[in-house]
């Protein structure tokens, strides 16, 4: 016998022992009063014969007195008897009946998960459960008829189950619940939530009490109350910015107090409206803040600078974050918002800016009329002057010059530290700047019998801003000459080492002293102040120079020996000059000129994917030369503003050569309108004047335009989505694979199914009007054989596999570039053989 | 006798006196200075004396180089032909881009080289008339 069936057969024992007995006593009564009767009747009987002085035999009286007795006596027992046998056979099927009742309750007792306390009707445990056991620590042998108050905190004073339990007979018949501490054999407390109902099926009065232990649950409720608490107070603790939560739709759910302050709302004002209010009315036309949304929802996280607007009505320039919050599952539940006030930020750095002019243009006014009237004495515009003062004015100029020197300097210096350095960056040689540089270097030579060497490869093509490589240059070629000897030399070389651009500045000079070595790129240094000084320097050029050279990505370093001379060195990385793209397979080639490697890179793709080769020139010298070839190219794209011309210019010679006289060409500038606008552009016969940035479609239909073919059909894009963000952000996105057509309901995309059959269905599992799954039988549909299918949702993985659905990809976890590469990668696929090389 | 006339405005007399004794080394050159650009608005607007270049100053009180510039291409067919130099103590990068833009054929920094300005006007001139 296991322990728990024993148990149970120790409780139905005990049960037995307590059933009722009354119905014992009435069978014992009946034959008890019958019994009565019978004597009753025979002493009477016996009293009539005497009283009516019948006297018959006395023995034969008291033969028949005792018969009537024993006969009594007998019927009596066999009443009894019967009685007793009847009553057994009851009981026993009773106590079998509920043997079975009970035993089906122990069971379930035991195997409920919650543990159970069974309670006589004063209060003494009758039976708990395994679970109980487990919570409190006890055996059931241990708390059998132990006062429930071993195992609870409950008031012992009074005598009443119900009053110890605060429960009233009412609650205690349907089932009520309370909040108790229980005890556990080592005496500790803890949190229980008690289910008090009556026994209805015993009637003996028992309690069931059903418990749930509450301390995880109640420790881990107050955690979370004082982890929210503090947050709480963090947020709105943060009372110098303002930040507030919105749901995914764009409301606001939380707001602190720097958000009233700043904002101007209290928290009821603004918990539920749209976070759109704070932007400007414009703005919201045009769907900025929304656009913002889904940018974050994107990218995880969106930043920007812009005007809000205060409950009041007045502007303030904000420095705002949005940020995505994202559950346990990284679904998306909201995002916070950060707003910063930085109009006085704005306004002080607008005053330093307009006081950095001002001083710059007060100092040089002066100086021009200081250095010019130096420069003309200097130059003999005055007339011969006596050697003591020419040696004079020669000082002041050179020293006037310095200052000037020292100003721009410390301008750009001031550029740099404040991040406001412009730089125009275009194709380059780098071999013309150093020529350019040098040439204008010798203008000036203060030391005429120093030689300047050049050495440049050709193709030393860089990208970079001119003005400022040239700064460069002439900052490392005039240190070299003031440091060089009388009669020295300084050696000047351009050369190409696998994707640098490398200058090397050499001079013979002293060298750079060790100790000078580390100090050599910060401000204002000098490996020897009287020496400095002699060579007019500023101690800011090599730091103008250094940082110059790091923002064209490249790296100035020297090497030197003391008494052997120094050498600069400045990599830059290498652009290349005519890019021609190889093994398309293309039949026709096109020219693009455009000095921007970006937009180039750009451009060359869509034509690319339009079927055509592309070769690339950056300056119109370079599209000239290639051009020179006679029928090359079948079009030229040109941009306007080049590094060495205007591209109008190009045009029009173009047009007067007879070999280029009918070549198409497509201008995208930025300034095509002002070529359109020009004088005698219409005789340009140009195909089409496109501004940056471009629109992919006018561009394609320029290109078939201007090779006389019609533009094939471009792939069409189903794309069924319910949020109409994002459908816009992946309209933008993919424009560059084909078609776009959105759907945001799958009512929308059966509509589109019923007239068009699109290339591919990017699709979205949860709709407004159903699953975006529903949509796949109709995709298979004969007709429109296997439409292949980009699952583009938050979902991992849909239940369902078919074979259309060539991708699954999860919003969170997918850039929008993946989802364009993937699209087109499905679309080339598709394309059969013979289409994918377009006819033009 | 002059063969490139120049009108040039600027509101530093020193600064026009010492530009002037720099165009002076350039004996074909015949320079003509005003100190604002109602100046020069009002000496084109005779149609007495015509440059061939003017050279205009930037900053200026009441009416700066940019407004006179585009006063001036509002009054004649001539005016839009003429071209136009500023000299400014704001040559960097972006504001040259700017003043480009603005339609002059160049920008010329101040402090300027008072030896080399009369060629560099010279030479700009030719270039202008050549395009």
């Amino acid at each position: 016998m296991s322990r728990s069936e024993a148990d149970q057969q120790a409780w139905l024992n005990g049960l037995s022992e307590s059933s009722p007995k009354l119905r014992f006593i009435v069978p014992v009564l009946a034959a008890l009063s019958t019994f009565t009767v019978l004597a009753a009747s025979g002493l009477v009987w016996r009293l009539n014969t005497v009283v009516a002085g019948f006297a018959p035999n006395p023995i034969v009286q008291t033969a028949a007195l005792t018969g009537v007795l024993l006969a009594g006596l007998a019927l009596l027992l066999v009443a009894t008897a019967w009685l007793l046998w009847t009553r057994s056979r009851e009981r026993d099927a009773l106590l079998d009946e509920r043997k079975v009742y009970i035993r089906q309750q122990l069971a379930a007792f035991d195997n409920a998960h919650d543990p159970i306390v069974l309670l006589d009707r004063t209060g003494r445990i009758e039976l708990v459960n395994v679970a109980a056991e487990r919570l409190f620590g006890h055996s059931r042998n241990d708390l059998r008829m132990q006062d429930f108050s071993r195992l609870f905190e409950i008031d012992i004073c009074e005598d009443d189950l119900l009053a110890r339990l605060r429960i009233t007979k009412v609650e205690l018949d349907a089932g009520a619940t309370r909040e108790l501490w229980g005890y556990n054999d080592c005496g500790a407390r803890f949190p229980v939530e008690a289910t008090i109902r009556a026994m209805a099926s015993s009637g003996s009065g028992q309690v069931i009490i059903f418990v749930r232990d509450k301390s995880e649950r109640r420790a881990a409720q107050e955690a979370l109350r004082k982890s929210e608490r503090q947050l709480r107070l963090l947020i709105n603790g943060i009372s110098d910015n303002s930040l507030f939560l919105i749901d995914p739709n764009g409301l606001v759910t939380s707001w602190n107090d720097g958000a009233a302050r700043l904002l101007g709302y209290d928290a009821n004002e603004v918990i539920g409206q749209s976070f759109e209010r704070f932007h400007l009315d414009e703005e919201i036309a045009e769907g900025l803040p929304r656009r913002c949304l889904a940018i974050a929802k994107e990218e995880g996280r969106f930043e920007a600078q812009g005007w809000r607007v205060r409950k009041d009505g007045n502007r303030f320039w904000a420095d705002t974050t949005l940020e995505t919050i994202l559950d346990d599952d990284e679904n998306l539940i909201g995002f916070a918002k950060i707003v910063r006030d930085i109009s006085e930020k704005k306004r002080v750095e607008q005053l330093k800016d307009e006081f950095v002019a001002t001083v710059n243009h007060e100092l040089r006014t002066p100086l021009t009329s200081i250095a010019g009237s130096l420069g003309l004495l200097a130059g003999g515009a005055g007339g011969e002057l006596p050697a003591g003062a020419a040696r004079l004015i020669a000082i002041a100029h050179a020293n006037c010059q310095r200052l000037i020197r020292l100003i721009n300097d410390m301008l750009d210096v001031e550029k740099i530290e404040s991040g406001k350095m412009r730089f125009e960056m275009a194709h380059q040689s780098l071999a013309d700047i150093v020529n350019r540089s040098v040439e204008a270097m010798s203008d000036y030579a203060d030391q005429p019998d120093i030689r300047i060497e050049v050495t440049a490869d050709q193709g030393s093509d860089v990208r970079g801003d001119a003005d400022r490589l040239v700064q460069v240059v002439t900052n490392l070629v005039s240190n070299a000459v003031k440091f060089s000897p009388r009669g020295g030399c300084v050696y000047v070389s351009v050369t190409s080492i696998d994707r640098l651009v490398r200058l090397c500045v050499r001079d013979e000079g002293p060298g750079i002293p060790d100790e000078f070595r580390s100090r050599i790129f910060t401000k204002f240094a000098q490996a020897d102040s009287s020496d400095t000084r002699q060579k007019g320097g500023t101690g800011l050029g090599l730091v103008i120079a250094k940082e110059i050279v790091e923002r064209h990505g490249g790296a100035l370093w020297f090497e030197s020996e003391v008494g052997n001379g120094a050498q600069f060195y400045v990599d830059l990385p290498r652009a290349s000059g005519i890019v021609t793209q190889t093994g398309t397979g293309a039949e026709h080639t096109v020219l693009l000129c455009e000095d921007d490697a970006d937009i180039a890179a750009v451009l060359t793709q869509i034509l690319e994917r339009e079927g055509l080769a592309v070769e690339t020139a950056h300056t119109i010298a370079q599209a000239r030369a290639a051009l020179a070839e006679p029928d090359r190219y079948r079009a030229l794209l040109l941009d306007l503003v080049l590094p060495d011309g205007d591209g109008i210019s190009l045009i029009r010679s173009l047009r007067g050569a007879k070999e280029t006289h009918e070549l198409p060409i497509i201008v995208v500038s930025a300034e095509a309108e002002r070529g359109r606008e020009s004088d005698g552009a219409a005789a340009l016969n140009v195909v089409d004047w496109m501004d940056k940035p471009v629109e992919i479609e006018r561009l394609r239909r320029a290109v078939h335009a201007a090779l006389g073919r019609v533009a094939t059909q471009r792939p069409v894009v189903l794309h069924v989505e319910d949020d109409h963000d994002i459908l816009q952000v992946t309209a933008s996105a993919l424009s560059g694979c084909g078609e776009i057509v959105p759907a945001d309901s799958l009512a929308a995309a059966r509509a589109f199914l019923a007239r068009r059959t699109p290339d591919l269905v990017i699709l979205d599992i949860g709709l407004g009007d159903g699953s975006g799954l529903d949509l796949l039988p109709e995709l298979g549909a004969p007709a429109k054989t296997l439409i292949p299918v980009v699952i583009f949702s938050v979902q991992d993985s849909p239940e369902v596999l078919l074979p259309q659905i060539k991708a699954v990809m999860v919003k969170s976890k997918t850039s929008l570039n993946q989802l364009a590469q993937t699209v087109q990668q499905l679309l080339d696929r598709a394309k059969p053989i013979t289409e994918r090389k377009i006819a033009i | 006798m002059s063969d490139l006339r120049i009108l040039y405005v600027d509101d530093e007399p020193d600064i026009r006196e010492v530009a002037l004794l720099s165009l002076g080394l350039d004996p074909a050159i015949e320079c003509r200075a005003v100190d604002s650009g109602a100046k020069m608005l009002e000496i084109l607007g005779q149609e007495q004396w015509l440059p061939d270049l003017i050279l205009l100053d930037v900053m200026m009180p009441g009416m700066d180089g940019p407004t006179t510039l585009a006063r001036f291409r509002e009054t004649s067919a001539a005016a839009m032909r003429t071209p136009v130099v500023f000299m400014t103590a704001r040559a960097q990068g972006f504001e040259r881009d700017r003043l480009l833009k603005l339609g002059a054929v160049a920008v010329i920094p101040k402090p300027f080289d008072p030896m080399r300005l009369a060629g560099q006007l010279r030479a700009i001139f030719e270039a202008a008339a050549m395009a």
